[in-house]
């Protein structure tokens, strides 16, 4: 057997274990209480977070302030306002499908127009507001 | 390139013509054809790759943790692997291009083989990598990605990579029927039209990107042109001559020989080139199998050899004279014209194949030791006509090892009947650990791997 189909053969089933493993991982972890919902666009309702979630318990959910927000305004340190709601995004931002720019300009900011109207291309998916609710950091106070 | 035209007086007007029409070539012409062949691969893989990389940079923030490093690596790896799918595909065509590409099929399926493995590994990190960067934030995330419960454009991914695995692991296992074997080899096409779906309208990536859309997508349709070329659509497209099976003798216990004579046009056989036959009987499966062109005869005859080696190599002394083979080729670069004047021919087993119509054909500007090595004179074919060789041409000098008598065939023992290596030719054709062995052997030996020609079938 030449060199090149024993490593295909150990990357398959490295790929067999550890996508078994991350399977396993992810629908272990403990169920938690519903986070907040996301509000409705126009013509659909509004998506409630998935309670199997990794996110903090509403109970729990901090204050956040203005000026709280604003310190956490890099693409290394992302905090972003949607609706009301703070959702610290940085380690989702290189997972973007459009990329991490696209986030980037609301760090620290109030993004919810650009979340709820996807920069102008449409709306974003109930799967990505499902995912955005598992980064809840806290409300946003209010003014 | 230095042109020799070489007459000879071997009795048969095809060996006339064949004699008279042999030309030398530059030694090892599969070097320059393989060279070729790894920067054509290399610019196949490198120009889709490079516009994503261009397009997606790293930055110090994609590798400012291992998570995040994963998923720009599970992204950027999905490219090249896409492309090196597509050229794989290419490659399994037998496409007589690909040949000169490459230097000789034997050389390109090779390549076919290594890319596809190397295929299945960066395609296979793909979804690790991204799902490894959603860990980071959501563990959950991370699963339901890895799932095909969300997105038709992610669950089309999911499916061609299972199905690409799936195919090639069938394909690594040694014991696999032979139907079963090209049957995965069918399913790869469909694996890689859907990744190349998958890859094109997944949202947010390449799919908003026209240039590297645009040549994926010409990608796809010379991957999957070529794969129905060759495994859809190969009984109706792929041109093969039709030749009337007039003989099968019993050679010994094991080997048959099947004499072949065109009906129609016929291919243009040469010595120590090898065909791909499929045989028309109800005794053996309807599939192709390469053999080594053993004979060449009048009127566009010609015979193989084969030994009991396999399911299907077992059935053919069971083939009934009369029958129809299907023969496609000649492909390959093994013959006395790849070398210098000065050979030596080794051949083990069924190995002689190739060195019986060699022998035969001998240039005048050729001086060649055969050695041939067998278990038992029981087990040898074509002794006969290799003595009448040696008997009537004294630059053929023929070399009888019977391995149960003399022991194993060594490097020095080769040396030593050929009279040593120097300005040697030396052309090996055998089982695979003995090919192996004595090339080894032979470069300890200090013989140039440039002098060192060998002969493989393994297509598998």
């Amino acid at each position: 057997m030449t060199a090149m189909k024993k490593t295909a053969i150990v990357a398959l089933v490295a790929f067999v274990v550890v996508a078994v493993g991350i399977i396993a991982y992810g629908y272990s972890r403990p169920k938690t209480a519903q986070t907040p919902s996301l509000p409705a666009t126009a013509g659909t309702p509004a998506v409630t977070a998935p309670t199997e979630s990794n996110s903090a318990p509403v109970e729990t959910a901090k204050i956040v302030t203005a000026s709280e927000l604003a310190a956490h305004s890099n693409e290394s340190d992302c905090w972003m306002a949607v609706a009301g709601s703070v959702y610290d995004v940085t380690a989702y931002l290189p997972n973007h499908p459009a990329g991490p720019e696209a986030i980037a300009p609301y760090c620290g900011k109030d993004g919810t127009e650009a979340f709820l109207t996807k920069g102008g291309n449409g709306e974003h998916s109930d799967k990505a507001k499902e995912m955005l609710a598992t980064m809840l950091v806290g409300n946003l106070a209010a003014n | 390139m230095l042109t020799l035209i070489a007459e000879g007086n071997h009795g048969t007007n095809a060996m006339d013509d064949l004699i008279r029409n042999t030309k030398t070539a530059p030694r090892r012409p599969g070097a320059e054809g393989t060279l070729v062949g790894i920067a054509t691969a290399t610019a196949f893989v490198a120009l889709p790759t490079a516009i994503w990389i261009m397009s997606h940079p790293p930055t110090a923030t994609a590798f400012s943790d291992w998570m995040r490093a994963a998923s720009y690596l599970g992204k950027t790896v999905s490219v090249p692997g896409a492309a090196l799918f597509c050229l794989a595909l290419l490659l399994s065509a037998r496409i007589p291009l690909f040949e000169r590409i490459f230097g000789d099929i034997s050389a390109s399926y090779r390549v076919h083989q290594w890319i596809g493995g190397l295929a299945l590994i960066l395609l296979s990190a793909h979804p690790i990598g991204i799902a490894i960067g959603y860990l980071a934030f959501s563990p959950i995330a991370a699963a339901r990605f890895l799932l095909p419960i969300s997105g038709t454009e992610k669950t089309i991914g999911i499916a061609a990579l299972l199905l690409l695995q799936a195919s090639i692991a069938l394909t690594y296992w040694n014991r696999i029927p032979y139907h079963l074997w090209k049957l995965a080899h069918k399913i790869l096409g469909f694996a890689c039209l859907l990744g190349i779906v998958h890859a094109l309208t997944i949202n947010g990536a390449i799919s908003d990107m026209p240039a590297l859309k645009a040549i994926l997508a010409t990608y796809l349709t010379l991957g999957i042109g070529a794969w129905t070329y060759r495994s859809v659509a190969g009984r109706w497209l792929v041109p093969r001559r039709t030749y009337r099976i007039e003989r099968v003798a019993l050679l010994n216990q094991r080997c048959v020989e099947l004499d072949l004579v065109p009906e129609g046009k016929a291919i243009a056989p040469v010595p120590g080139r090898f065909a791909f036959v499929t045989v028309l009987d109800p005794a053996v499966p309807r599939e192709e199998h390469p053999f080594s062109i053993a004979r060449i005869g009048d009127g566009g005859r010609i015979s193989f050899m084969a030994k009991d080696l396999g399911d299907f190599t077992s059935k053919l002394k069971r083939v009934k004279p009369g029958s129809i083979a299907l023969i496609e080729g000649p492909y390959g670069r093994f013959g006395s014209e790849a070398g210098g004047p000065n050979q030596v021919w080794i051949a083990g087993g069924v190995g002689i194949t190739p060195f019986v119509g060699m022998a035969e054909t001998m240039p005048d500007a050729i001086s060649a030791d055969l050695i041939y090595s067998f278990s038992s004179h029981d087990d040898s074919v074509a002794l006969d006509v290799l003595r009448g060789v040696t008997a009537r041409n004294p630059r053929f000098r023929l070399h009888e090892w019977p391995s149960s008598e003399k022991g194993r065939l060594t490097a020095d023992t080769i040396l030593e009947m050929s009279g040593g290596s120097a300005n040697k030719d030396f052309f090996i054709c055998g089982p695979g650990i003995m090919v192996r062995s004595i090339r080894k052997n032979l470069l300890a030996k200090g013989v140039l791997s440039g002098s060192i020609h060998e002969e493989s079938f393994n297509f598998r």
